[in-house]
């Protein structure tokens, strides 16, 4: 079934839009969610989250990349739980060297600045996206949106690990001075 | 925390870069040995051309100008003065200590050209799958690219040219940062965008265990000549770091 048809039957409201949203997207939400969490109950947990929220978010919302929207709801609900976990359960797994990465390339701004740094920084980044090759992007986001690993990243996209070790490297280097650029202080 | 924070925004980039970076879902394995055997005949013939040829290496950090790249004729390198090729001085500081002794495996070697307009200078690139840090308690496991101080010919009579796939290693590095450059007629290269790391003065960064014995340059440690194995290598570091 297409994107759009599952959409429809949201509108509709009819339940068949959650067996079909899972079919289709359980697999993908499913390894989002695990990349952030490290245990596959929780993944599961967070995927059916994903799709109350889908539920109670269309109607009024109608996505134009559906599997975009609903991956976005699977990775904050999973960060959120990981949040709620703490630091003790965030250094399992691969993700400490992903936060490790992140820590050398962003300052630490005031709680209160919070929201507003979001937005200014999420701008930000689709701009430095927008001027990457496509290979880099690819690999950028599988990295730190996805939060895939190294060997994974290298294994679906035919390249070796080490590529993809210097492409994120130089990557986050760029982002580095894109963020100074902009005034973001590190 | 900050880098949560980063996380978060970069949650809400532009739906676009979502979609096109998804993780494709892997096929049934029959389905990949089907597709890979249509695949082969057309691959033959793209193979030979490849051999030939060469793959730019981006540079985004860099001055303007400056183009980096594999190559791979090494024909074309052997007729080049060989004064000229080897710069150790030029990827990795004189003196000082190496940032690190790694023991490894070599996993692929590759020769670089780098042309600044009216100079070029040439380079290799060696893939290390890493099995032993001998500075730090915890073993490592990891692929790292080291930046070799001219490019490594077969034919040639050094040490580099032992740098076959599957050979052990024994490393002195400098782990490159932001500040480490190669300046050529006004052009800056970050040597961070070519390896995580440059080989430390040269060859006498350079240990190899080859079928023919242990290699290294004798000059730089004339008190370890009698050394058989790598182990004492590695043991002779330890002390001294």
């Amino acid at each position: 079934m297409d994107d759009e048809a599952i959409i429809d039957l949201y509108w509709d409201r009819d339940e068949k839009a959650i067996r079909e949203t899972h079919n289709k997207f359980g697999r993908y939400c499913h390894s989002i969610a695990y990349n952030i969490l490290q245990n596959r109950q929780d993944a599961e947990e967070c995927v059916n989250d994903t799709w109350l929220r889908v539920w109670d978010a269309i109607p009024p919302q109608r996505p134009g990349r559906f599997l975009a929207f609903v991956g976005k709801i699977t990775r904050n609900l999973a960060l959120n739980r990981l949040e709620a976990y703490g630091a003790q359960k965030r250094g399992s797994g691969q993700n400490e060297l992903i936060f490790d990465e992140l820590a050398e390339v962003l300052p630490a701004p005031g709680h209160e600045a919070r929201i507003v740094e979001e937005i200014v920084l999420t701008k930000v980044l689709n701009g430095f996206l927008a001027k990457l090759p496509p290979e880099t992007r690819i690999i950028f986001m599988r990295r730190y949106w996805y939060l895939s690993t190294v060997r994974e990243i290298a294994r679906d996209l035919g390249v070796g690990e080490s590529k993809v070790k210097m492409t994120l490297l130089r990557t986050r280097n760029a982002l580095q001075q894109k963020l100074e650029e902009e005034g973001i202080v590190l | 925390m900050r880098e949560n924070q980063l996380l978060r925004a970069l949650g809400q980039v532009d739906e676009v870069y979502i979609t096109e970076s998804a993780p494709r879902r892997r096929q049934p394995l029959l389905l990949r040995v089907a597709a890979a055997a249509c695949l082969f005949a057309g691959l033959v013939g793209v193979f030979s051309l490849v051999q030939h040829g060469s793959q730019s290496i981006p540079l985004q950090l860099s001055s303007p100008g400056i183009r980096a790249r594999y190559v791979k004729d090494d024909e074309a390198l052997a007729r080049l003065p060989r004064a000229a090729m080897y710069s150790s001085e030029l990827i990795s500081p004189s003196t000082g200590q190496p940032s690190r002794v790694l023991r490894g495996t070599v996993h692929n070697v590759q020769n670089l050209e780098i042309d600044f307009g009216e100079v070029k200078h040439y380079l290799a690139a060696a893939e290390i799958e890493v099995w032993k840090d001998i500075d730090r308690a915890a073993a490592a496991d990891a692929n790292i690219t080291v930046l070799l101080p001219g490019p490594v010919l077969p034919a040639a009579d050094d040490l580099f040219a032992q740098l076959d796939r599957g050979t052990e290693v024994l490393l002195l590095l400098h782990e490159y940062r932001s500040a480490d450059v190669l300046q050529v007629e006004g052009r800056v290269l970050r040597l961070d965008e070519l390896a995580e790391f440059g080989l430390f003065k040269g060859s006498a960064g350079l240990f190899l265990q080859t079928d023919a014995g242990l290699r290294f340059d004798v000059s730089s440690y004339p008190g370890l000549s009698e050394t058989m194995s790598l182990e004492e290598i590695e043991n002779y570091f330890r002390k001294i770091q």
